[in-house]
């Protein structure tokens, strides 16, 4: 059944204190979604950067037994569409928060700051080298030439994902200076990152 | 839902070249077993006749060297596939004629006629149904398993197989999962990763798996559509149709490729054991008489290619789901052509492990497909199979590009947001296209649906339209929009570019419905007048044994039951029939329950009065 509240604490069906603000895991009961919740919370997490990824499996395996459909089939047609919906929040949230860049953007989206479309800007100088490095990736023809390329380049993305850490491990609260420089930084990582793949792509090319 | 609680449920193997069903049973999966022990199996074949019937399974193979351009094989290999898509070797393979019907559709022609094939394999899934029914009775729930790698419009092909055939298709759910699930029912102790290799005749699959309590998680899967044990017999034939024409020998007759594709297998087969074989065919009208001798080396020459782009894929699937081989605690083997031992060899060797023996490949898919069967009508609580959807959702950009929704190997259901807003004054409407696949461009991958979003008309760029893409359990995409300034709800209209037209589907649902239902009750009639004869003459010789310890009421109330059921055994009315049975077993409980007493064996107890012996 659902719940027809969105009264925070205990369950109004089993009495239990809810730690999940939709859903009592005691007695399995579905109540309605706060509006707008973020991923950490609709996860039942603390909302950090530096997440515990075990805290997060655990979490995930624990919702996703508690909301997936199938577990529903005999609880009527409702209950089971708002547990599809509930299951698909919570792997979005999951997918989310498992990808550190994709965990930073959320952080950042939380404390209003701008998305990718709003700020396309990179830190100076920064778009030249990605040029050259893209040209010599294009160039390269064997494995050499592109491990080469690889030992600068994954060097440099773990550098950008590092500050990008740092600059979160403050505060989950970024103000609007941080979100700027924050915001760069992501930018940045998303150049390293697909440049990283490339490299990938063409060196399991190379060896197949 | 209780009214159906203890209605059968089934999970169906259809595979390119066998096809089987499972139930869900007493906590556990069986394979449906006919009166005589032997499981309810049937070559995925059709047989098209003159007359205009067809028919099915063992039949159809046997009928196929001898009329191949009538009979279908492999029909799976053409679901949900537009001419395009058939590599010349697989359309080398179909004797009979294609017709491509659009893009994703290619039916089969024979004689006058022409069948899509939703209807072959409805044929062969309708086969199914009839021999299940005629065990468990009547089964209308059932999980129907596909290749991990099957694209959105072969799973809707095989879905509306299915609803064609007249199952209630739970769900469709991918073969190495399915696997996965048999596997971890068997042994309980199976917390851990597990590589399920499945190696069928036409298609390759890995999947990665983490169990841990009963829940299956799908970590990755990775394959290929069009790679399986059927292209080794494919070399083999073209190996003996080269020494063929070095002779100067005809090469093009299609009866001749048939039965050479039969002594392709069974060398195949030989190999498994022998070190050599001579691979024979006599063919005096054509002035053949083939004798080529093959080495077990031979064979591994063939397969190389083969099994290297296979490990290729599961070295794929581990970097996927960020996975070394050391982090594999299982690998299990599926799929017919796993049987050779050369591919245990080469698989083990890449994984560093033997792999687990002690399931029959040919079984586990169907019995996992039950397992699901059962957590799907509530029999279970224990299981959970947590999926992934196979390939990427994108939609259409500037170009001919295509921007990722959804990710390949992202568990389902699940959702994404996207804001789209207008680059023009006034516009109404907002046209999105979503593909299906891993290309960068919009003619690499597969068309899915087409959307229409309305709008209110607006300045340029004011429109801000979020749009929510929801794919469900069963891997449908729903989606539903809202524009947020406004606060209207965006209408929605899906154009599906796939498969058979609802209205086809009607059509042909109207035209096999009635013969199904009056088949259904046709077979069901004869199973009740087997079984109640089979009663009636247990309960005559047990009332003649020990009747004398009942009261004289108790046995005339038995003698009329019997009798009443006799008569009606003599009509056609079903119900009356299963009424009458229920009755007499009824009333037959005093007689069962002072033989039981008699006879004090616990073995015994829970059998019905007509399987009890009486010396």
């Amino acid at each position: 059944m659902i719940e027809e509240t969105d009264n925070p604490g205990d369950c109004n069906t089993c009495g239990v204190q809810r730690e999940i603000p939709y859903l009592c895991e005691a007695c399995g009961v579905l109540t309605r979604e706060p509006a707008r919740l973020d991923h950490f919370a609709r996860m039942g997490l603390p909302r950090t950067f530096n997440l515990d990824r075990e805290q997060l499996e655990t979490a995930y395996l624990k919702l996703s037994r508690l909301l997936h459909p199938d577990r529903r089939v005999r609880e009527g047609a409702a209950v089971q569409t708002k547990a599809m919906v509930l299951s698909a929040r919570l792997n979005e949230a999951y997918t989310t928060l498992k990808d550190d860049i994709a965990r930073a953007e959320h952080l950042l989206a939380l404390a209003g700051g701008p998305s990718a479309d709003d700020d396309k800007r990179t830190p100076p100088g920064f778009l030249l080298e990605q040029l050259e490095l893209r040209e010599a990736a294009e160039e390269a023809t064997d494995a050499a030439a592109l491990e080469a390329l690889q030992a600068k380049v994954v060097p440099a993305a773990n550098a950008a994902r590092a500050r990008v850490a740092e600059l979160l491990t403050g505060s989950c609260f970024p103000d609007k200076e941080l979100c700027a420089a924050l915001r760069l930084e992501l930018n940045a990582l998303r150049y390293w990152t697909s440049l990283t793949t490339e490299l990938e792509q063409k060196l399991a090319a190379l060896s197949a | 839902m209780t009214d159906r609680d203890d209605a059968p449920v089934v999970g169906i193997d259809l595979g390119t070249t066998n096809s089987l069903v499972a139930h869900w049973v007493d906590g556990a999966p069986q394979i449906v077993r006919d009166a005589g022990g032997h499981p309810v199996h049937v070559p995925s074949a059709v047989s098209y006749l003159p007359d205009g019937t067809y028919v099915v399974g063992q039949a159809a193979v046997e009928r196929a060297a001898m009329a191949p351009a009538e009979t279908v094989l492999s029909v799976k290999r053409l679901m949900g596939q537009g001419l395009a898509d058939l590599r010349p070797e697989v359309r080398g393979h179909f004797a009979c004629e294609l017709v491509e019907v659009d893009r994703q559709r290619v039916d089969v022609k024979v004689g006058e006629a022409t069948y899509s094939p939703q209807e072959v394999s409805a044929q062969i899934l309708g086969e199914l149904k009839r021999r299940t029914e005629a065990v468990l009775g009547p089964v209308q729930d059932a999980v129907i398993t596909v290749p991990a790698y099957f694209d959105d419009s072969q799973r809707q092909a095989t879905r509306t197989a299915g609803k064609l055939a007249g199952w209630n298709v739970l769900r469709i759910i991918n073969e190495p999962t399915a696997a996965s699930l048999a596997y971890g029912l068997g042994d309980k102790h199976t917390d851990g990763v597990i590589a399920v290799y499945d190696l069928g005749g036409g298609t390759f699959d890995l999947s990665l798996l983490r169990v841990q309590a009963g829940t299956f998680r799908v970590l990755a899967t990775c394959g290929d559509t069009f790679l399986g044990g059927d292209d080794v017999d494919r070399l083999l034939v073209d190996v003996a149709l080269k020494s063929l024409a070095e002779k100067g020998l005809p090469t093009a007759d299609p009866r001749l490729k048939a039965r050479l594709r039969a002594a392709a297998e069974r060398a195949k087969i030989a190999l498994s054991t022998e070190a050599t074989t001579v691979m024979r065919l006599r063919e005096p009208t054509l002035g053949v008489n083939l004798e080529l001798e093959l080495s077990r080396a031979d064979l591994h020459t063939l397969m190389d290619p083969l099994l290297e782009r296979t490990l290729e894929l599961c070295q794929q699937a581990l970097t996927t789901a960020e996975l070394t081989v050391e982090q594999v605690d299982e690998l299990v083997l599926v799929g017919g052509s796993t049987r050779t031992p050369y591919v245990h060899e080469r698989v083990g060797a890449f994984f560093g492990r033997a792999p687990h023996v002690g399931l029959d490949p040919d079984q586990v898919v169907a019995q996992g497909a039950a397992a699901q069967a059962g957590i799907l009508a509530g029999h279970t609580s224990d299981l959970l199979l947590l999926d992934v959807i196979p390939l990427s959702l994108g939609i259409e950009t500037y170009g001919g590009g295509v921007t990722k929704l959804i990710m390949a190997n992202s568990a389902i259901p699940t959702q994404t947001t996207e804001e789209y807003s207008t680059p023009k004054d006034n516009v109404t409407a907002i046209d999105l296209h979503v593909l299906q696949g891993e290309r960068e461009l919009v003619a690499d991958c597969r068309s899915l649906a087409r959307f229409k979003l309305r709008i209110p008309p607006m300045p340029a760029g004011m429109p801000q339209v979020e749009v929510t893409f929801l794919v469900d359990a069963d891997g449908i995409l729903h989606v539903s929009a809202l524009e947020k300034r406004s606060g209207a709800e965006a209408s929605i209209e899906v154009t599906p570019v796939h498969g058979l037209t609802e209205e086809e589907i009607d059509t042909i649902m109207a035209d096999s419905i009635t013969h199904a239902l009056e088949d259904v009750r046709v077979h069901q009639l004869i199973d009740l007048r087997n079984e109640s004869a089979t009663v009636i003459r247990a309960t005559q010789r047990t009332l003649k044994a020990e009747g004398a310890k009942l009261t004289p009421e108790q046995r005339t109330a038995i003698t009329e039951a019997a009798a009443t059921l006799e008569a009606l055994c003599k009509h056609e009315d079903n119900q009356a029939i299963k009424a009458a049975l229920e009755e007499l077993n009824k009333q037959a409980e005093p007689l069962a329950e002072l033989v039981l007493n008699r006879v004090a064996q616990d073995s015994l107890s829970g059998k019905r009065l007509d399987e009890i012996e009486v010396s």
